[in-house]
């Protein structure tokens, strides 16, 4: 140690100056004294990555055909659809698998009269999702599941019931990115009637997402 | 056909692959753990040492890691996890001994060739890397016997020209757009190389000093500095030689 402190003091005393003199001699020079000691080293954390990062997704849903005509007959599928929109907040696990919390809202239209409020119903859905990816850079494809329950607000009233069923879909993007995705769900709803297509209910997903955390 | 690919697309998406990520320490904490076989090391990026200036193009990473009762200095190469490597650090660090000499080394050269003159001095195989100076470069070392190799080559730039070519269809058409770029290269010229030994007294100062004189002819001499109340005398080196 002291002879350490005694090479910086030499290096004090013989570092160079700007006089003339020393710039001429290039043996003036001060020991060049260099260590790396661990232990005055901060750790690196692992990054988290863009794709170990919490997610908000906010989306436009399309669904075609409808469980529309519920506990109604059917006269004309001619305008079965629905529109809305859900949140979902997305936890990846492992970066390669994901799940999440989803909200949404749907607002039903059926029969003949696009214009007859009595042709539509309001709808709240809530589920869980689980997702499996394959990931190159900033793009994401992923193939997933559903699952959760729904609400319609009927005139007879509220009905609650639940719904299942896959999804897939592309990702890319990087704290800010979109989505696009298709999926089914399988709804059972008690005491309904299912729709002339069957309880199954097929619908595309248009929407971005925005990371709630930094990656790192 | 479509069986194949169907399988590999679901078991991709069932198993989960990620390419392209960026995550240097990541890569390099999974590098050095292979490395080390050990399974739970700290690393943390080293600044880069003064003993490496390096007139080459060096992007490699100085990383200190430690774990299982091991310390190690590694240089890695992270781009990707899959195909990136470390290597250890060879680069000089100052020697933990109590008693130390000071060698100061110097190239002298009658005429310089390509855009920088790269000096390697390497002591007891590890290596400070430098381009050449005016000034000599002062290194405290052990005292005691040493190997020492100083190998100086001019260092060469050229342009080096290639292509990229990207694709993309649009309905049955399919447009290929070609890329020119240019890239400046650093390479290594052929140089010289000389080996000596020298016994180091504690305390001591000593200039070696280089002559190069072209490629393959080279010459070194040794000289150990005196304080006088004149100033400083030159005296012979002990134990310098071949």
């Amino acid at each position: 140690m002291q002879a350490r402190a005694l090479l910086f003091l030499l290096g004090v005393s013989l570092a160079p100056t700007t006089t003339h003199a020393q710039l001429a001699d290039p043996w003036n020079v001060a020991p060049l004294v260099y260590r790396v000691e661990p232990e005055a080293l901060t750790p690196r954390r692992d990054e988290r990555g863009f794709h170990r990062a919490l997610r908000l997704h906010v989306a436009a849903d399309f669904h075609l055909p409808v469980v529309a005509n519920v506990g109604r007959d059917e006269n004309d599928d001619q305008w079965d659809l629905a529109a809305g929109g859900h949140l979902a907040l997305e936890i990846p696990i492992l970066a390669v698998l994901s799940v999440g919390v989803s909200g949404g809202y749907l607002w039903w239209r059926f029969g003949e009269d696009f214009l007859d409020d009595h042709d539509s119903l309001h709808a709240f859905e809530g589920g869980i999702f689980a997702r499996a990816f394959a990931i190159s850079g900033s793009f994401r494809a992923f193939l997933g599941a559903h699952a959760g329950l729904v609400h319609l607000a009927t005139e007879g009233g509220p009905t609650w019931g639940t719904y299942v069923g896959p999804q897939a879909g592309i990702q890319f993007g990087s704290t800010f990115g979109m989505e696009i995705a298709v999926g089914a769900s399988y709804r059972r709803l008690p005491d309904r009637a299912p729709t002339p297509h069957g309880t199954l209910d097929p619908y595309f997903t248009y929407g971005f997402y925005f990371l709630l955390e930094r990656p790192r | 056909m479509i069986g194949p690919i169907r399988f590999a697309c679901a078991a991709a998406l069932l198993v989960g692959c990620i390419r392209g990520e960026h995550r240097p320490a990541h890569d390099v904490r999974t590098l050095v753990e292979r490395q080390l076989g050990c399974g739970d090391v700290q690393v943390a990026f080293a600044p880069r040492s003064p003993y490496r200036d390096d007139p080459l193009t060096d992007d490699r990473i100085d990383v200190v890691a430690w774990g299982c009762g091991q310390v190690a200095r590694v240089r890695c190469t992270p781009s990707d996890p899959r195909g990136g490597w470390c290597e250890a650090d060879t680069t000089y660090e100052l020697p933990e001994s109590e008693s130390l000499a000071v060698v100061k080394v110097l190239g002298r050269y009658a005429r310089r060739e390509g855009v920088a003159q790269r000096e390697r001095i390497v002591v007891d195989g590890a290596e400070l890397v430098r381009p050449a100076r005016y000034e000599a470069v002062a290194i405290p070392v052990r005292a005691g016997h040493s190997r020492w190799t100083l190998d100086s080559r001019p260092v060469t730039e050229r342009e080096h020209h290639y292509t990229t070519t990207s694709r993309r269809r649009v309905g049955n058409r399919e447009y290929e757009t070609t890329y020119y770029h240019t890239r400046v290269v650093r390479e290594l010229a052929v140089g010289c190389e000389i080996a000596f030994a020298l016994d180091a007294y504690p305390g001591a100062t000593y200039r070696i000093e280089l002559d190069y004189h072209g490629p393959d002819r080279c010459d070194v001499r040794c000289a150990r500095e005196v304080a006088t109340p004149a100033g400083i005398r030159l005296a012979a080196c002990e134990g310098f030689g071949s």
